[in-house]
């Protein structure tokens, strides 16, 4: 069984406007913008990037191609993905984001195991998904680290509706 | 016994003497002193002749306006800036808890208006920092792989 060294808990970095919103113009949520920013045309998007400056230009664009390059049908589940992540409170995205970061630091094979095992626990009813994290088969196939992962995605990562 | 006057000790001993205290060791050993010695004895008659004169002295009685005339002269003796300021006190009992409640309700809407204030609204993109942009795809991005991950797996493993 791989040992998962859990990462420390770092909340993701908000720049300062979000952090203390008085005296700054109300940003509301930023992912608007970047939903708003990947459906725009070409020519608009360039107006609206045009603004920052160059460094940040070249950011943003990197990110936008990545996501550019996925079909319209999976770069629609994208935004509606994220817009259910952003409806979360900010600790809950928090725990979200850390799990996934040491989910993708599992070994390939175990992460094969542990995202399959998610996939079915997220769908589960919650009396149910306790039961089967609490049967001695589930323990003893996952790791104590990966069965906090599978206990916090499926907790607070909600499937697809 | 040697003179008590020479010594403060013992000069407290015959100041004892002289209030009285005579039932002590000490009390018979100074009257023997006392016999052979004029100036201690002098000492002795002159406090004798203060306590008595205590001991004689009946304080006088009350007068029967007494407390009133004390009282009286406490009020006149208020300070100026407390006679300045005494028409106005009423005032301030009056307005003092109107204007307290009227405060902490100030501050109670003040409070509700600032939290309604940073509710998360639409914004226009113009006003979207970089940093935040960046952010908001970064997680985009991390979602969609996490996604991609797991489908991906489904089909090939067991729980």
């Amino acid at each position: 069984m791989p040992a998962l060294a859990e990462p420390p808990r770092q909340p993701h970095p908000q720049p300062p406007a979000a952090r203390n919103p008085k005296g700054a113009p109300k940003l509301g949520n930023p992912g608007n913008v970047a939903q708003r920013l990947l459906q725009m045309s070409p020519e608009e998007r360039e107006r609206i990037l045009s603004r920052f400056p160059p460094e940040r230009q070249a950011q943003i664009r990197q990110r936008l191609q990545r996501l550019d390059g996925l079909p319209k049908q999976q770069q629609d589940r994208a935004i509606e993905r994220y817009q259910t992540f952003s409806n979360l409170p900010a600790e809950k995205q928090d725990l979200v984001r850390r799990q996934i970061r040491a989910f993708n630091a599992l070994p390939d094979d175990r992460r094969q195991m542990v995202g399959n095992a998610f996939q079915r626990l997220r769908r589960m009813p919650e009396a149910e998904r306790q039961a089967r994290m609490s049967s001695p088969a589930f323990k003893s196939r996952f790791s104590p680290e990966e069965q906090q992962i599978l206990a916090d995605l499926s907790a607070n990562w909600p499937p697809p509706r | 016994m040697s003179c008590p006057i020479g010594s403060h000790e013992q000069l407290e001993l015959l100041q004892a003497y002289c209030a009285g205290e005579r039932n002590t060791p000490d009390a018979s050993a100074l009257e023997k002193h006392l016999e052979v010695c004029a100036a201690c004895r002098e000492l002795v008659a002159s406090q004798q002749a203060v306590w008595s004169a205590l001991d004689e002295w009946k304080a006088p009685a009350a007068s029967a306006d007494f407390d009133r005339r004390l009282f009286a002269r406490i009020e006149r003796e208020v300070s100026l800036w407390d006679r300045l300021l005494q028409p106005f006190r009423p005032l301030w009992v009056r307005l003092a808890v109107p204007l307290a409640a009227a405060g902490c309700v100030a501050i109670m809407v003040g409070i509700m208006l600032d939290r309604r204030s940073v509710q998360p609204q639409p914004v226009p993109a113009e006003l979207a920092q970089p940093e935040q942009i960046e952010h908001a795809l970064d997680d985009m991005q991390m979602l969609n792989d996490f996604n991609a991950a797991t489908r991906a797996d489904r089909a090939n493993a067991k729980m």
